[in-house]
């Protein structure tokens, strides 16, 4: 036992209950040894804060033992300039972060190296950001990104599928969905199947927000999940199938829809007559046994047809054109199942048709032809109508065209709440909101409010112009024209 | 003539922030269409910015020190106009006209420059005493040092007692003891006028895990007890090293009268500690082979006062307060920005503990030094690690801090000026292509 543990012991039990230990004949124990005080408590605190002290100044670094972590590979992207990155600080934490990430993305630049766990805590915590952040992070943010478990959303290549979260396939495979379509549906083929069903479902929303028409090809694996064990994922299987318009779902229903509906007189309610023989493929298809209690009426297995057969199937099936789907749909009260139906297959000859009886309906009017789009917010504008505005303008992605933004700040300005005339004064701060991050950023700042501008409407048309200034000056830096 | 200071990065802007509340309200304020009027004549910005009374504030600031003069009611300082004012500036520096500021804010400006231009002769060795300081009373001071070293013989002897007691006793039975005893001990020292003392006693609970940690503590404290019974016999600055242990005041008027060293000073990097309701931010300035110590305290969630912004060079006279290992350091008169701070050589582990050493052979209640160290490699883990050929230590900060660091380094090896408290490095900022690059100060318990 060395001095010091010497000291310890006795410390612990007590000078009452032991006696001093000798010091040992080395240097620090004879320093010890002409430590001395008149109480045995007093001379071995002395004597612990002789070794307390020589520890502290006598101490070596700790031998080395690891071997350092392979440098991270050279970027083949150049960091973002100066003139771009001196933005950052003032986005991070803000909507604007999400355009700078794409116009970096655009300008074929990664993020400043300083920012990098800024930018990937701010991704861990908002899964949006993260298909944003993947093509800007460069070789140095992917090496980083395998040193905190946190970030593990954010996988550095395809090998590492079977070690990554749930999250972090997801991120894996949207990334790859990305570069290779083709090696994602490989991905999905070769996974898929032995998958827990949280990250089936997963992967399966993920196809389905960047389902292609040649993805035709994942048919089988997609029939096979009709059958899964999982209610979430049979449910998404059957929609994913819907949206293939040659799937054999779809074929399927439209033959189920071409027995349902005839045709004899196109001017009057279609006679439906409601098939009674079995139909093997009925539960795949999402449908209950049509000779089981449970069987649908003919009218509710047309709405469910009419809502989940891919358009382009129903069409082919009678040989109509969509005038007339539209008509059976309207003769028997159906019109929101087929609404339905276009916005989710985004088919745009079916919403044209559909505009006719529905003409305000803003989702059709985002799939139907732009300039239908177009005049209904020409409309919408002259008549100074927010909320219109607001359902018409929400979902179309910005930046929207110059005309359009100029159009729109100027009818913001226009009706602006006044203390006489204070109507839709949330809806008009909503507009602003929307105009300040979707607006595009190069126009004309309009004029000061009027005089009698209720108190708050300068300080929203100011926050508004102070975000467009700054999205102009982001444009500006990151080298991206008034287009 | 001032140099000029080269303008301020929109991340050296944010750490001038006064707390990350500041921060926030300044970024959000950054953006041209919120003020009116912005201009950047030479040597200082001002600005309007509209808030929600009906004049808009008349925001100012001197870029030598920076210094900041805002009309708005904020007791924060700076504001958040005064950031958004610079992040500004870092950001839209082409929005800035040329006018000159209104009367008000030029008065102020003329009057700091008239007072640094009253200052720079008292550099050559003839220091001004403070103005409008009358002389203390010598016997009035006399009485009440005599008054206070009788209160803190009551205090240490209890304390010597109390140790006494402790070790009489066993340490095993210490973590039986119930927590009250602890404080009535630290508040007994408190009442003494050494609070350096009853800090440290606070701070025995947090040992009573690891009985050789408890009882270097108990000696560090006991060390004490028995360097104020022979404080006769220790020299001027063995005196001045147990006062500061002991938690006495540093006498301001007098480190400051003894002149100091007017030079380029590095500012290498800032941290933040927080102890009960007391928060204490540590700056760190360096020029040649001195090594500076700014302390700025904080209590129940004030904000700090305007910091030297780190990864800078400033013109500053700095005064050391007495002490075998002089580090504890205060600013005299003004500072003046004149460039980004320039890279140096680090030493290796093995030379940052042979200086941490001598330093506590001088003064043994040291708590922490402060180094530029590297190349090191790091290595990420629990806890993380920086290597070199002598060997290598724990790391320690933010997860942010660290992280960032790795970032930088991309596995290749780094200088970073850190502070070594006996027991773990923490990195403060890192040279990184020619300029220090550094780490916001994050609250450490």
């Amino acid at each position: 036992m060395n001095d010091h543990d010497a000291l310890l012991a006795l410390a612990l039990i007590g000078t009452a209950r032991g006696t001093l230990p000798t010091p040992s004949t080395d240097a620090p124990g004879q320093a010890a040894a002409q430590i001395t005080r008149p109480d045995a408590e007093g001379t071995l605190l002395a004597r612990a804060a002789l070794h307390a002290l020589t520890h502290a100044a006598g101490r070596t670094p700790d031998p080395a033992s690891d071997a350092p972590p392979a440098p991270a590979p050279a970027d083949t992207l150049p960091e973002a300039p100066e003139r771009a990155a001196r933005h950052l600080p003032l986005v991070l934490g803000t909507p604007l972060l999400s355009e700078w990430l794409t116009l970096c993305a655009h300008a074929g630049w990664r993020v400043p190296t300083a920012h990098l766990p800024e930018l990937l805590d701010a991704a861990r915590n908002d899964s949006r950001l993260r298909h944003l952040l993947t093509p800007v992070l460069g070789e140095r943010g992917r090496w980083l990104a395998q040193f905190n478990p946190d970030w593990s959303f954010m996988p550095p290549d395809e090998d590492t599928w079977d070690t990554a979260t749930d999250a972090g396939r997801e991120t894996l495979w949207r990334s790859v969905r990305e570069r290779d379509p083709h090696a994602a549906r490989d991905l999905l083929n070769q996974h898929l199947s032995s998958e827990r069903a949280a990250s089936r479902k997963r992967l399966l929303i993920a196809l389905l927000d960047t389902l292609a028409p040649d993805d035709h090809t994942l048919e089988p694996l997609l029939d096979a999940l009709t059958t899964d064990r999982s209610d979430d994922v049979r449910t998404l299987a059957r929609m994913t199938l819907h949206r293939l318009s040659r799937s054999a779902q779809n074929a399927r229903n439209a033959a189920r829809f071409a027995a349902l509906v005839s045709l004899e007189n196109p001017g009057l309610p279609g006679r439906l007559t409601r098939p009674t023989g079995p139909d093997e493929h009925a539960t795949r298809d999402g449908l209950p046994d049509p000779t089981s209690k449970d069987a649908l009426s003919a009218a509710a297995l047309l709405e469910h047809l009419l809502e989940h057969t891919h358009p382009d199937a129903l069409l082919a099936a009678l040989n109509i054109p969509p005038a007339t789907l539209v008509n059976i749909a309207r003769q028997h009260d159906h019109l929101p199942a087929l609404v339905q139906n276009a916005v989710n297959t985004s088919h745009p000859a079916l919403a044209a048709a559909l505009l006719h009886d529905l003409p305000t309906h803003p989702f059709l009017l985002q799939i139907g032809p732009p300039e239908t789009l177009a005049a209904a917010q020409k409309q919408a504008l002259q008549d100074r109508d927010p909320e219109r505005l607001l359902a018409l303008l929400g979902p179309q992605p910005g930046p929207w065209p110059p005309d359009l933004s100029a159009d729109l700040l100027t009818t913001l300005h226009a009706t602006c709440p006044t203390r006489h005339h204070a109507t839709h004064t949330y809806r008009w701060e909503q507009l602003a909101e929307l105009a300040a991050t979707h607006a595009h950023p190069h126009i004309p700042h309009p004029g000061p409010l009027p005089d009698d501008a209720t108190e708050w409407a300068p300080q929203t048309m100011n926050k508004l112009q102070a975000t467009l200034d700054l999205r102009q000056q982001l444009w500006t830096d990151f080298g991206k024209g008034r287009g | 003539m001032t140099p000029t200071p080269t303008p301020l990065t929109s991340d050296t802007v944010l750490a001038l922030a006064p707390d990350a509340a500041s921060a926030h309200a300044a970024r959000k304020l950054s953006t041209p269409g919120k003020w009116q009027n912005l201009n950047a004549p030479p040597g200082s910005l001002w600005g309007e910015c509209q808030g929600s009374g009906s004049t808009p504030y008349l925001t100012g600031v001197d870029l030598s020190g920076p210094a900041f003069k805002c009309s708005c009611p904020s007791r924060k300082f700076p504001c958040k106009h005064a950031l958004a004012l610079l992040l500004l500036r870092a950001s839209h520096a082409e929005t800035f006209g040329q006018a000159a500021p209104p009367g008000t804010l030029q008065t102020w400006l003329d009057g700091r420059a008239a007072r640094a231009t009253a200052e720079r002769p008292a550099a050559d060795g003839n220091p001004a005493t403070p103005a409008g300081n009358a002389a203390p009373d010598p016997a009035a001071q006399a009485r009440r040092r005599a008054a206070r070293e009788k209160k803190v013989n009551l205090g240490l002897n209890a304390l010597h007692t109390f140790l006494n007691d402790l070790i009489r006793d066993g340490l095993a039975h210490a973590p039986t003891r119930p927590y009250s005893d602890w404080d009535t001990q630290a508040a007994r020292l408190v009442d003494a006028q050494a609070p350096g003392a009853a800090r440290l006693v606070r701070q025995i609970p947090d040992h009573l895990h690891d009985p050789a940690a408890l009882l270097a503590h108990l000696a560090r404290l006991y060390l004490l007890t028995e360097a104020w019974a022979h404080r006769d016999t220790l020299s001027g600055t063995e005196q001045a090293d147990l006062r500061a242990a002991l938690g006495f005041p540093l006498d301001s008027a007098s480190v400051l009268s003894g002149g100091g060293i007017r030079a380029h000073w590095q500012v290498m990097g800032q941290s933040v500690t927080e102890e009960d309701t007391m928060s204490t931010r540590r700056t760190w300035l360096v020029s040649g082979d001195h090594t500076a110590l700014l302390l700025d305290f904080s209590a129940a969630g004030r904000p700090f006062p305007p910091a030297l912004p780190p990864g800078a060079e400033v013109q500053a006279e700095v005064c050391f307060a007495p002490g075998t290992f002089p580090q504890r350091a205060l600013l005299n008169g003004e500072t003046a920005a004149t460039g980004p701070a320039r890279p140096a050589d680090g030493l290796t582990l093995d030379a940052l503990l042979d200086r941490h050493g001598a330093a506590l052979a001088l003064n043994p209640w040291l708590e922490r030094t402060a180094h530029l160290t590297g190349p090191l490699h790091l290595l990420p883990g629990d806890p993380w690690h920086a290597q070199d050929s002598t060997g290598r230590l724990p790391l320690t900060g933010s997860g942010r801090t660290l992280h960032t660091l790795l970032a930088l380094s991309g596995g290749h090896p780094v200088t970073v000026y850190a502070e070594w408290n006996g027991e773990t490095l923490t990195p403060l900022s890192v040279q990184q292509g020619g300029t220090l690059h550094p780490f916001r100060p994050t609250v450490n318990a």
